[in-house]
């Protein structure tokens, strides 16, 4: 059960400056100006981007309009990944605000999913809830949650109310104490380096002989290479959240507290920067 | 408090500290002033609409007018080109009228002189009549006289001589 509200808290209000251009082959009415906006890190790019919608279609001819998506320096941006974990994997060592390109045509179908509609994004995030609860609980909480409780928690992301969100999710939260945690922690390990999407297996928060299992334990089970030195300096960083937990903090805790709304926590790791 | 839990605490801090807090202000101002302006251009454009529809009334009516004006148009040059076709064979027809004109002219002329000689000659012999009567009661008078004074000296038998000579020279003279 969550205990550091504040922390909580702070995860839930994380913000990411940003700035929003239109690709310049697809200005054809008149010149569109940026658009500025606060981005939630919790949340998704198609959930909070009306208004950057609304804004640029005044400048692109109506027929040339097709599915909008966004793309950081030439990567188009999975829209069901959450925002923080865009910004952390592809922009967290470049300059504030955060400058995406929009799109309204050649959608790269090969990247990215279709989003036409919230209901998409809604089926995607209740998938992920439940598919978290299954490694938690093996289902039971989110199976003994009504139609109405699922609502809610996709309400509280919908319409950013931190208190109608957490009223559920603390629920899904909850564990025997005499286990130590989840039976399983819903994890994803994201990584720069690699074509692989990301990495996710079962881990238990606690070792069968007791102890209780941390980031560094995680790390060295699912992705050595992460926490490996090259003489005093590391590789690589770990982000959660947009910061870097020390290795020995409990992955129960972890789960508990830094975990997006879909239930799971994910672990960018990306190269340290050279400069 | 465990050490790893002050340093999430420590790095959330800093995290917003550098990313969302000395944003924040500014995005919400401009934020706010978009708001400001989208509600001002709605304004604006909706004081524009009834002139641009004012201007479009104003356009549609020109427009009428200036078709009604190019169909006078096309009617007046249409009746211009009849009336020249109508000038021209007018022009024509008073040509040939003034050509069969001074024909008639010269005719009458010819007719005139005609008639002019026709009537010197008809005076002329008028006056040869006349001349012929003239000479006739002349002689008609010398006879009567002659014959006024013989009456006293003849008879009847002379009186009947008389009469046939003098019904001789009747004949003769006429």
């Amino acid at each position: 059960m969550a205990d550091d509200k504040d922390v909580l808290r702070d995860v839930w209000f994380g913000r990411i400056p940003t700035c929003f251009a239109l690709y310049q082959d697809e200005v054809t009415e008149k010149e569109a100006e940026p658009f500025y906006l606060l981005l939630p890190r919790v949340s998704y790019l198609t959930l909070v981007t009306d208004k950057v919608k609304k804004h640029f279609l005044k400048a692109v001819k109506p027929e040339d309009v097709e599915e909008m998506w966004f793309e950081y320096e030439g990567t188009p941006l999975k829209w069901h990944y959450p925002i923080g974990v865009l910004f952390d994997l592809h922009a967290s060592n470049t300059a504030l605000p955060w400058s995406i390109t929009v799109h309204f045509k050649n959608f790269p179908e090969r990247d990215l999913l279709h989003c036409l509609s919230n209901s998409v994004i809604e089926a995607h995030f209740m998938s992920c809830i439940k598919e978290a609860d299954a490694l938690k609980h093996k289902s039971q909480v989110i199976n003994d949650m009504q139609k109405k409780d699922h609502k809610q928690l996709w309400m509280g992301l919908q319409n950013d109310k931190f208190d109608q969100f957490w009223a559920m999710n603390r629920k899904l939260m909850e564990y025997p104490t005499e286990e130590g945690g989840f039976r399983y922690i819903p994890f994803r390990i994201y990584q720069t380096m690699s074509d692989r999407p990301f990495i996710q297996k079962l881990f238990r928060p606690v070792s069968p002989e007791g102890h209780t299992h941390t980031l560094g334990d995680l790390l060295k089970e699912m992705y050595p290479a992460a926490i490996a030195h090259d003489g005093d300096s590391r590789k690589f960083q770990v982000l959660i959240q947009g910061i870097e937990p020390l290795l020995e903090t409990p992955l129960q805790w972890l789960s508990e507290h830094l975990s997006h709304p879909d239930n799971f926590l994910h672990v960018c790791v990306l190269p340290v920067p050279t400069d | 408090m465990e050490t790893w839990r002050c340093h999430i605490r420590a790095e959330l801090v800093q995290r917003d500290g550098s990313q969302r807090d000395p944003y924040a202000g500014v995005f919400r101002s401009l934020s706010e002033l978009q708001e400001q302006f989208e509600v001002r251009q709605q304004i604006w454009e909706d004081v524009q609409s009834p002139r641009v529809s004012r201007y479009r009334q104003e356009a549609l009516s020109l427009a009428r007018g200036s078709n009604t004006m190019k169909a006078t148009l096309n009617q007046q040059e249409f009746t211009l080109e009849r009336q020249a076709k109508e000038l021209s064979a007018l022009q024509k027809e008073h040509t040939r009228l003034r050509e069969g004109m001074v024909e008639a002219w010269k005719e009458k002329g010819e007719l005139l002189q005609r008639w002019m000689e026709e009537k010197k000659e008809e005076a002329a012999r008028v006056n040869k009549y006349n001349d012929a009567q003239e000479r006739w009661r002349r002689l008609a008078r010398r006879l009567k006289k002659q014959l006024r004074g013989e009456t006293v000296k003849s008879s009847e038998v002379t009186e009947v001589n008389m009469t046939n000579g003098g019904k001789e020279a009747i004949s003769k003279l006429e």
